[in-house]
């Protein structure tokens, strides 16, 4: 046998053995508080499980560490006060000092491995080996810190035992962290068993380790039953309510950080989310303070002005935004008129780096939380370049369309005069070749003398006259010669406002002749109401020009035009060759030029008259209304001319459409 | 010759007036369609030239009444306007159509060429002669409507054979024709759809017109008729292979439409037709031998029917001269010469020496008859 240290017996053979006895109720206290300390250790671990950070880790490492070598202290004071020896005995305050640290350090050590989430074999056996150390060592420390007047030995095999079983419960632990770890739901009773072991580990360590201890004392010394003070209940209790309070305290800290974990965690995946929306929003979207100043821009939104999204931030709107172009910021600069803007849709140009422009529309919003003494607004701009090319190519297609319907019309309008104009021009050929033929027989008369002449001569020239029919032709020379040049007006005129009225203005404005622009649609619509009614325009002298798109005006008239034509016929009906009237008035109203345009058509009922803007909404059959002329003549005036539209109709007596648009 | 021009363009019709001042002929220039009937009442016109739209009556209304009142006059339009509707409408009444503007001196020839084919046409007889027949062939309206859409080209194959099949007697009777061994060879076609395929649109409109103009003429298992039916689905289908693609279209309904006449004969004077019958040469010329019996040749019977049916003079042409040699030796390769040809093939008669020298016609016909 090994002889040493306290193992060393013989020397001891001629002393006294004592016996010690335990207090039941404080020995399961004892376990009662290596069990809370290891449910400590296990919430600890958790928390370092969901540590992000390595600083957070090792402060939950640190801290776990003191909670339970605290809590493996805890136990073995607690133990100790449960334990009773017929003799006198203290502590020595440096030793029991010491012995709260060796439990820190082991399970720092053990922690330092468990936090990894290894659990290997190896791991497992190292763990379990540190944690039996920690323990052990903590025991036997604090066994040292024992002063009586009695020499204490140790029984070696039950020492190991006591080791082995550490050793070993700590393993059960361990095994058990495991299957708790690999369990997705960390509930609080899931930790429970392995809680247990652990305390069990620390407790059954403690008092195998004392069944291992031997008190001896001299024969002479007066052995006096002790029975546990008030003092040392009280104390072991104290000890006991430290460690609960630290415990629960541990498990407190450990809940609220998970909970704040998880709310951080759930702001982070919000934020993410969030910023993943708008990076990949289809429009641009971009936060300015109130001065104008870019804060922050999405992807679309760089891309869609062609900046580095870096460079972008800290320019100002307007660099970005033609706002001559919005009608209220014209004067001020946008910022300043901003709260006016707020909830509307602008329709404007946006500027790129390279100071190409482009169409966008832009929507506002402010923000409700400032930051940093700043409000700061919301700016969703959508680039319109291809709905803008669309409706180009929709307008267009609309005027082709319109055109086209016409072209029938138009075709007549062109065929009649050249129609007779060719016919004049062969009469004029054959009669130019009568009156050539006379024109030579007097041209030899005037080689002659008057004497000359014979009367045979004139007879001819009588009969030539009579045979080419000279009356005839004498008569109708100049009416076919006025007549080819007013059909050549005419097919002048027409080409002129065929041009006039497909004139293409991509959107843009110009100054219009509204007059000579109404005229041109009147006479490439001729065909359209010339057989239904007559009508008649009049303006007021002088009207000034206005500044308009003239093809979708022109487009507007057209469509009135008709409409007042359909409307007619419609009363009418078509066989009887009675004419309706159309009336254009154009008058100067304050700052508006005023259209009117009259028809003493069918009329409508007020049920149709609300809904005749209405896209689609069209009463006529089909092929011949699409509905889509007057939403598009109240998108044209309203709209894009800022004017206005409006109508009176009655039902049987006609219709009247009024047109206002803004001088300037 | 009486004509008269109706239009409300006075322009138009002073430029008329001034054109044709060196004519000869008896003109009256209307301004609208009320007036030019009011004045048809005293002024019988030959030829009814009108405008189409214009106030009041338009030119197909016009027209209209004028076949019904007036229907020996040769209906013309002349219009300014592409207006699909009025176009299909006027193509029941009007024989020919002209888009303004219009050299009128094609228009002056035109108006010749057709009053020439009518020398030959006593309108007013025959119209005596038919006025108490109740079964005329009757007119081939889905012809003319297809026609006049074909002609417009907003028409598809499937248009065509749903209009076809809208009506179930005339598509087994177009079926029953395009079957028959001139047209189809191989297997039967049992849809219009097929038929349109197999023939191609114009075959199929030819088709519907004789299925259109024989359907009131009672059983055409009668052997009268269908001799005188298989004679011109033969005589076309023999024309539409010596025509060159032009007018082969034309050419077969030439052969078609040449013998329409004679089914009219029986109901003219049915105790003249077993004389008839018996001294009658197919393919000859038996117009000598019809006056005789019936007061009237076939070839008239049918240009008149054609003529009331508005087709174009230019095939009623083709119609009175199929016999005509003296005129038809000067003619070039056209649909007249054609169907004398095919004519006499068909019937295995001898042609005359005078065409059949022509190096056009022999060089023709021998590749014909190497196919």
């Amino acid at each position: 046998m090994l002889e040493f240290w306290r193992f060393n017996t013989t020397s001891l053979e001629n002393l006294q053995v004592i016996e010690g006895e335990y207090n039941f109720f404080v020995v399961i206290l004892s376990f009662l508080i290596s069990s809370f300390a290891a449910f400590a250790l296990l919430v600890v671990l958790e928390r370092a499980w969901q540590s992000q950070t390595s600083k957070t880790l090792l402060l939950w490492k640190i801290f776990g560490s003191i909670v339970f070598g605290l809590g493996v202290w805890a136990m073995h004071f607690t133990g100790m006060m449960a334990f009773i020896l017929p003799i006198p005995m203290s502590y020595d305050m440096g030793l029991t000092i010491l012995s709260v640290i060796t439990p820190m350090v082991g399970t720092f050590l053990a922690l330092g491995r468990l936090s990894e989430e290894k659990f290997s074999f190896l791991s497992i056996l190292l763990c379990s080996a540190y944690l039996a150390l920690a323990i052990g060592s903590m025991h036997y420390t604090g066994m040292e810190a024992m002063k009586m007047n009695a020499i204490m030995s140790y029984n070696l095999s039950l020492f190991i035992t006591s080791i082995a079983t550490a050793f070993i419960l700590a393993m059960i632990a361990i095994y058990s962290i495991k299957a708790f770890n690999s369990n997705v739901k960390h509930t609080l009773i899931a930790k429970i068993p392995s809680s247990i072991a652990m305390g069990a580990a620390v407790a059954g360590m403690h008092y195998i380790a004392m069944s291992a201890a031997n008190y001896h004392i001299d024969a002479h010394t007066a052995l006096k039953h002790q029975s546990m003070s008030d003092s040392a209940i009280a104390f072991s209790l104290a000890i006991a309510g430290i460690v609960f309070v630290i415990v629960a305290t541990t498990i407190l800290c450990a809940l609220i950080e998970d909970k704040l974990q998880q709310a951080e965690q759930k702001l982070e995946e919000n934020a993410i989310r969030e910023k993943d929306i708008l990076e990949h929003m289809a429009d641009g979207l971009l936060t300015m303070r109130s001065s104008g100043i870019v804060e922050s821009i999405n992807s679309a939104g760089a891309l869609m002005f062609g900046y580095p999204k870096e460079s972008i931030i800290g320019n100002n709107i307007e660099t970005l935004i033609d706002t001559d172009k919005v009608k209220d910021l014209k004067e001020a600069s946008l910022h300043e008129k901003l709260k006016e803007q707020l909830g509307k849709t602008l329709v404007t140009h946006g500027i790129k780096l390279d100071g190409s422009y482009f169409p966008v529309e832009i929507h506002f919003s402010k923000i409700l939380l400032t930051t940093k003494n700043h409000t700061i607004f919301n700016c969703v701009v959508r680039d319109i370049t291809e709905r803008v090319q669309l409706e180009q190519q929709l307008r267009q297609s609309q005027k082709l369309e319109s055109i086209g319907q016409l072209s029938a019309g138009i075709a007549h309008e062109i065929n009649t005069p050249a129609q007779y104009v060719s016919d004049n021009t062969m009469f004029l050929n054959t009669a130019f070749e009568s009156c050539l033929k006379i024109l030579r027989k007097t041209q030899a008369f005037l080689d002659k003398e008057p004497s000359e002449i014979s009367s045979s001569e004139l007879t001819e020239i009588n009969t030539l006259f009579k045979e080419n029919d000279m009356e005839f032709v004498i008569e109708e020379i100049p009416l076919a010669i006025t007549q080819s040049i007013d059909g050549l007006e005419r097919v002048k005129k027409i080409v002129g406002a065929m041009k006039s009225f497909s004139h293409s203005s991509p959107g843009e404005m110009s100054l219009v002749d509204i007059a000579e622009a109404i005229n041109s649609t009147i006479t490439v619509s001729r065909s359209e109401w010339r057989y239904i009614a007559e009508l008649t325009t009049s303006y007021t002298e002088n009207l000034p020009k206005i500044k308009c798109l003239r093809d979708e005006f022109n487009q507007v008239i057209l469509n009135c035009i008709v409409n007042a034509a359909h409307a007619i016929e419609a009363k009418n009906g078509q066989k009887s060759g009675e004419l309706g009237t159309i009336e254009i008035n154009v008058t100067q109203a304050d700052q508006n030029m005023e259209i009117l345009i009259c028809d003493n058509g069918i009329g409508m009922t007020s049920k149709v008259k609300s809904r005749i803007f209405d896209p689609f909404f069209t009463t006529k059959d089909v092929g011949k209304g699409t509905g889509q002329g007057l939403s598009m003549a109240y998108s044209v005036i309203v709209e894009k001319h800022n004017g206005k539209i409006e109508v009176e109709s009655e039902i049987n007596v006609g219709t009247q459409f009024k047109i206002s648009l803004p001088i300037s | 010759m009486k004509i008269m021009f109706v239009d409300d363009d006075t322009s138009i019709l002073s430029a008329f007036k001034r054109a044709f001042y060196r004519s000869g002929w008896d003109i009256k220039y209307v301004k609208d369609g009320t007036e030019a009937l009011e004045l048809l009442e005293s002024f019988q016109a030959d030829f009814i030239i009108t405008d189409m739209k214009m106030p009041g009556m338009n030119g197909a209304e016009l027209l209209e009444q004028v076949s019904k009142l007036y229907p020996s006059a040769v209906r013309i339009v002349l219009s300014g306007h592409a207006d699909e509707d009025l176009s299909v409408r006027a193509s029941y009444v009007a024989h020919q159509w002209y888009d303004k503007p219009c050299n009128l001196e094609l228009l002056k020839s035109e108006i010749e060429l057709i009053n020439e084919v009518r020398a030959d046409l006593p309108y007013s007889k025959i119209q005596a002669l038919l006025g108490g027949i109740n079964s005329l062939p009757s007119i081939p309206k889905l012809f003319i409507k297809l026609k006049a859409m074909l002609h417009k080209q907003s028409i598809s194959m499937e248009d065509i054979s749903v209009e076809i099949s809208k009506n179930p007697s005339l598509t087994a009777k177009v079926l029953q024709v395009a079957n028959t061994s001139f047209f189809v060879t191989g297997a039967n076609v049992n849809k219009v759809e097929d038929a349109i395929i197999r023939l191609g649109t114009d075959v199929i409109c030819n088709i519907v017109a004789i299925s259109e103009m024989y359907s009131n003429m009672g059983d055409t298992s009668n052997t009268y008729i269908a001799e005188i039916l298989n004679r011109a689905l033969d005589t076309a289908n023999i024309a539409t292979h010596i025509a060159d693609k032009p007018i082969k279209d034309e050419a077969m309904l030439a052969g078609l439409l040449h013998n329409l006449g004679e089914l009219l004969l029986p109901e003219i004077s049915p105790e003249h037709m077993e004389g008839y019958l018996a001294k009658r040469i197919i393919g000859a010329d038996n117009s000598a031998l019809e006056t005789t019996l019936f007061q009237v040749d076939n070839i008239q019977i049918t240009s008149y029917l054609l003529h009331l049916w508005h087709f174009p003079y230019s095939l009623i042409r083709s119609i009175t001269l199929q016999n005509n040699l003296e005129k038809l030796i000067i003619e070039e390769l056209n649909c007249e010469v054609i169907l004398h040809l095919a004519k006499s093939l068909q019937s295995n008669q001898e042609l005359d020496e005078r065409l059949s020298n022509r190096k056009d016609i022999s060089i023709k016909l021998k590749s014909m008859m190497e196919q």
